[in-house]
């Protein structure tokens, strides 16, 4: 088997059993479990960035995946998930309750919208469209999970005889024929070189038909049991629809007197700025004043800035999940009965050698006597770190990180002085303020000596895990390298776990890859933020006196400002936008600091490896939309 | 051997250190799986990686062997069966399409373009195509590919896999002809010969040192043409027929050689020669693909070294005046190697094969079958 880290993308894994064995639970409750009562009788309309995992769900969604599932449910693996999927009610007393389909609208859904017909005859082919084949994807559903036709009855709602005989409820077959007719119909015109006339449409393409108005349910009798299925569909990759085909479709979704479950799934490009920022309504509702956007629309973002300790803490758990699933899925790996990839990772902490000790003892030594700080002083420091370091739970705090801890300490006590002080050389002074040896002077301390002797600083599971920025897929392309690396071991005959030293080096190499592969709409522009955006971090996290402790990964733009970026700079916005779509920047907002609010852009986690900045939160550079829109090239 | 084995064993005979291993593993297995294992000579057990570890292992430094690693990732051109199939595709859309489309649109003095609209154009066609007799100059022609890439149009009774037929095999491929077409008298208007490849050019045709005969295939298939019409006392072509030479691959260098030969042979040997012959090919390679001082230094210096002078034929070396076969067959020094065999105008140090006892042994990466034992 190959590598399946280097498999992110769910449509590579060919059958549903090798699907399945991928999966890890841990999101369906994450993003779908506290809305389980919200999420099948109105518009859910889910977001994220790429690879944060929206196809992996709507695949495992699907009535045929959850079929598979409970077909194997004796496997210990399956049953974490059917739990999960019980939790946000797609099944209850292990029978699926729900017949999902998938609709990926990366096709030719996006070609409707330049057809030479006016925008009402266009949006009725889309519509018409979309109907016709979830209609199909609902039968093949049913067939794939083993049914047949005959076992299954359509529920129609209670409503017009004549939408009903329109779309062929009297059977499964029937509306399954009807469905295939408007399909082929539409296909034809959009698969045509030159599309018809208008008035050679063929009527059955323009005709009503509204099976979402009308279906109500689906009776699948098996085995002396009637099961009823309420219809799902969930339309995946709407960002890949024009903009007013996403409102259109929107708007036409968010009815209310639709009996069907539906979802849209999208990426943050098809939102506007001020969605993608400030958490905004749908820009279809912002013109549908008459709803009401919490009562009739849920909105799962795959990404929130709330309580993001506690999301950096599930998506550990995640990675950690995950990963475990796929190495257990490398042959090579159990051959030597390595069954998680924490195990492979060795998080002993690195040693500078001796030379590169002895000249960061003599830094200090020059610094201490440059200060004119007393003997005295100066031991009450070592003190302090001998203390720190006898009672953390930090691994990291060796000889060599206390000598960088004691040598910022000084820098800091040597700041503390009056000018006065210094100039009289008295070396009995007190410091103005109290020094303090915590945790931000060890993280420092580690990160300066990254920097200054190429010390080890990103290794073990849970850096790799918050290199992931919370995108699963970027977990995985960054996991990837060390598996491999790993996998190379084994077949040489050696050990299979990575140094410290061999980790930092490879996720370094791979952050940089990824950096430089960005092809997305604006990447010029965002790597160009994230340039001066990091250069500045790291001229401050650099500072002998460690400021910001474990340094600095954000910049800071007062929140009133950033506000107003939307409409004050649109260019500048639309870059911000591209930037935090696709994990190159996560934005933190209403960030409290010295009593004012800052809206944080913090670089990602590949760029964050690339240019050697610290995954530790808040520290920040203070700066300005100007500067930043300076940066940016028209 | 395992692929881990293989693998094991290469990064030792290599010595990898882990980051290199990882990369070169990355794509041996990529290479191996999708290109090199498919080689025809080789067999279960002994596939791309255990000949690699074979070539490698032949040359004694450390350098030596990166370097010839380096040439095999860097410049080895190998033609796997897709490509050759997309090549036959060429052949048959680019080359053998059109032309007959000429001859048909021709026949009813319409436009090219023109002979799908016209009523009888399709029928024309076909008859017309008919009227084609498809023969192979070598194993390589793989006209069981082009029968594919020409379904519904190439009859068996017009595809014939040697240059050198019989007057009875004649005899039966006209009467085949005639029946077909319910025409007595029918014969055929095109003679399209077919080859893998030709690097120089010389074994279709050539005249060696100052000896006044011509000699190479295009000669044996006149003689041959010649002989049937002598023996069978008809004409098997007729008037103003035509001789197309396709390759699906050549050199730049060969196709000017071709050219020239030529019109050498038109004016030398006058009424004992084809009046109308063409050659075409499906793809040439520029003269870049040449392996050469400038390009690959170290590589030929590892030809130099590595060489054994007894797996060369002495009748060979002197049909191109050259003394020896380090870099191939009349000296064309590619990096050449096709999937169902590699030309002997391939540097030798990729398929040349020492027997037992030599002094310099050469192991050869892609095997050579030597049609000539």
């Amino acid at each position: 088997m190959s590598n399946p880290f280097k498999k992110r993308a769910t449509e590579f894994f060919v059958n549903d059993e090798s699907f399945l064995a991928a999966i890890t639970p841990l999101p369906i409750r994450a993003f779908f479990k506290d809305n389980c009562d919200r999420l099948y009788d109105r518009l859910v309309i889910v977001s994220g960035t790429p690879g944060s995992g929206k196809t992996t769900l709507a695949r495992l969604f699907q009535y045929r995946t959850i079929k598979t599932l409970l077909n194997h449910i004796d496997l210990e693996s399956y049953s974490d998930i059917e739990s999960a999927l019980s939790e946000c009610g797609m099944l209850v007393d292990h029978v699926p309750t729900k017949l999902t389909c998938r609709i990926s609208l990366t096709t030719d859904y996006r070609e409707f919208w330049e057809f030479p017909y006016p925008p009402e005859i266009r949006t009725r082919l889309l519509e018409s469209m979309l109907q016709a084949r979830t209609c199909l994807a609902w039968i093949q559903n049913i067939e794939a999970a083993g049914h047949s036709l005959q076992e299954v009855t359509v529920v129609p709602k209670n409503t017009s005889v004549a939408a009903a005989a329109s779309i062929g409820v009297e059977s499964v077959a029937d509306l399954y024929k009807k469905a295939s007719q408007v399909e082929l119909a539409i296909y034809n015109i959009s698969a045509a070189l030159l599309p018809p006339a208008l008035d050679q449409l063929p009527a059955i393409a323009i005709a009503p038909y509204r099976p979402f108005d009308v279906i109500e349910e689906f009776q699948v009798a098996s085995d002396n049991q009637v099961s009823n299925l309420n219809p799902l569909v969930i339309f995946d990759d709407a960002h890949e629809l024009h903009i007013t085909q996403f409102d259109f479709l929107t708007s036409w979704l968010v009815r209310r007197e639709l009996p069907i479950g539906r979802w849209i799934m999208t990426r943050y490009d098809a939102l506007s700025p001020e969605q993608v920022f400030q958490g905004a309504e749908s820009r279809a509702i912002e013109d549908l004043k008459r709803v009401q956007t919490k009562r009739d629309i849920t909105e799962i973002r795959f990404h929130s800035d709330d309580n993001r300790k506690a999301e950096r803490k599930r998506f550990q758990k995640m990675a950690r999940d995950m990963s475990t699933r796929y190495i257990r899925m490398m042959p090579v790996f159990e051959q030597r009965g390595i069954s998680d990839l924490a195990s492979v990772l060795q998080n002993d902490p690195p040693k500078l050698t001796k030379g590169q000790l002895a000249n960061l003892r003599d830094l200090v030594s020059k610094d201490h006597e440059k200060y004119g700080i007393s003997m005295q002083w100066r031991e009450q420091i070592q003190h302090k770190v001998q203390n720190y370091a006898k009672g953390t739970t930090d691994q990291d705090v060796g000889e060599d990180v206390q000598v960088a801890m004691e040598r910022i300490l000084l820098h800091r006590f040597a700041n503390r002085l009056r000018p006065s002080d210094l100039f009289s050389r008295r070396q009995d002074v007190e410091p103005s303020k109290p020094m303090k040896c915590d945790s931000g002077v060890a993280h420092g301390a580690q990160i300066q000596l990254m920097h200054r002797f190429g010390r080890p600083y990103y290794y073990g599971i849970n850096t790799l895990c918050d290199s992931g920025s919370n995108n699963p897929e970027l977990f995985l392309q960054l996991a990837e390298r060390l598996v491999e690396q790993a996998e190379t071991k084994i077949v040489r005959n050696r050990p299979a776990s990575l140094s410290s030293r061999e980790q930092h080096r490879l996720l370094r190499e791979r952050g940089s890859e990824i950096v430089n592969s960005w092809t997305f709409p604006e990447c010029d522009n965002v790597r160009a933020l994230i340039e001066l955006i990091s250069s500045l971090c790291r001229v401050a996290t650099l500072k002998e006196n460690a400021p910001l402790g474990a340094g600095a990964n954000s910049y800071g733009i007062p929140q009133s400002d950033f506000n107003e970026l939307p409409i004050e700079n649109p260019h500048l916005a639309r870059v911000l936008q591209f930037g935090i779509s696709y994990n190159a920047i996560q934005l933190v907002q209403n960030h409290k600091t010295k009593g004012d609010l800052w809206c944080l852009l913090e670089i990602g986690g590949a760029a964050s490896l690339h240019y050697g900045l610290p995954f530790y939160r808040g520290g920040f550079i203070e700066g300005s939309i100007h500067e930043l829109s300076v940066t940016i090239t028209r | 051997m395992n692929e881990a084995l293989c693998l094991r064993t290469l990064g030792s005979v290599m010595q990898w250190s882990n980051d290199r291993a990882r990369i070169e593993y990355e794509w041996l297995r990529l290479i191996s799986k999708f290109k090199y294992d498919g080689y025809r000579d080789f067999v279960a057990g002994v596939q791309f990686l255990e000949s690699l570890i074979t070539w490698l292992t032949q040359f004694e430094t450390s350098e030596e062997r990166q370097t010839a690693y380096d040439f095999l990732k860097d410049r080895l051109v190998y033609v796997s069966p897709a490509e050759l199939t997309k090549l036959i595709d060429l052949c048959y859309f680019e080359h053998i399409r059109p032309m007959v489309t000429q001859v048909a649109a021709n026949d009813l003095a319409v436009d090219r373009y023109r002979l799908w609209s016209h009523p009888n154009g399709s029928k024309r066609f076909d008859y017309c195509f008919r009227h084609v007799l498809f023969m192979g100059l070598s194993d390589g022609a793989r006209t069981d590919l082009l029968r594919y890439a020409a379904r519904g149009k190439l009859k068996n009774e017009q595809v014939v896999s040697f240059t050198q037929i019989d007057p009875d095999k004649w005899q039966d491929l006209l009467d085949c002809l005639r029946n077909d077409t319910n025409d007595r008298n029918a014969r055929f208007h095109c003679l399209f010969v077919i080859d893998d490849f030709t690097a120089s050019g010389t074994s279709i045709l050539r005249r060696p040192g100052l000896e006044k005969e011509w000699k190479g295939k295009l000669v044996r298939l006149w003689n041959s043409l010649d002989y049937a019409r002598r023996e069978l006392q008809i004409e098997l072509m007729q008037e103003n027929w035509s001789l197309r030479v396709h390759h699906y691959l050549a050199t730049q260098q060969a196709r000017c050689t071709l050219l020239k030969r030529k019109q050498q042979a038109a004016h030398e040997r006058e009424h004992n020669w084809f009046k109308n012959l063409e050659f075409s090919f499906s793809s040439i390679f520029d003269s870049s693909i040449k392996v050469t001082d400038q390009t690959d230094h170290r590589f030929l210096l590892l030809t130099e070294k590595h060489y054994d002078p007894n797996i060369e034929s002495k009748q060979h070396l002197e049909e191109c005046e050259i003394d020896n076969l380090k870099r191939g067959y009349a000296e064309c020094s590619l990096p050449l190697v096709l999937e169902h065999n590699t030309p002997n105008n391939s540097l030798a140090l990729l398929w040349a094969e020492s027997s037992k006892g030599a002094k310099i042994a050469m192991r050869p990466l892609f095997r050579r079958h030597q049609r000539h034992i």
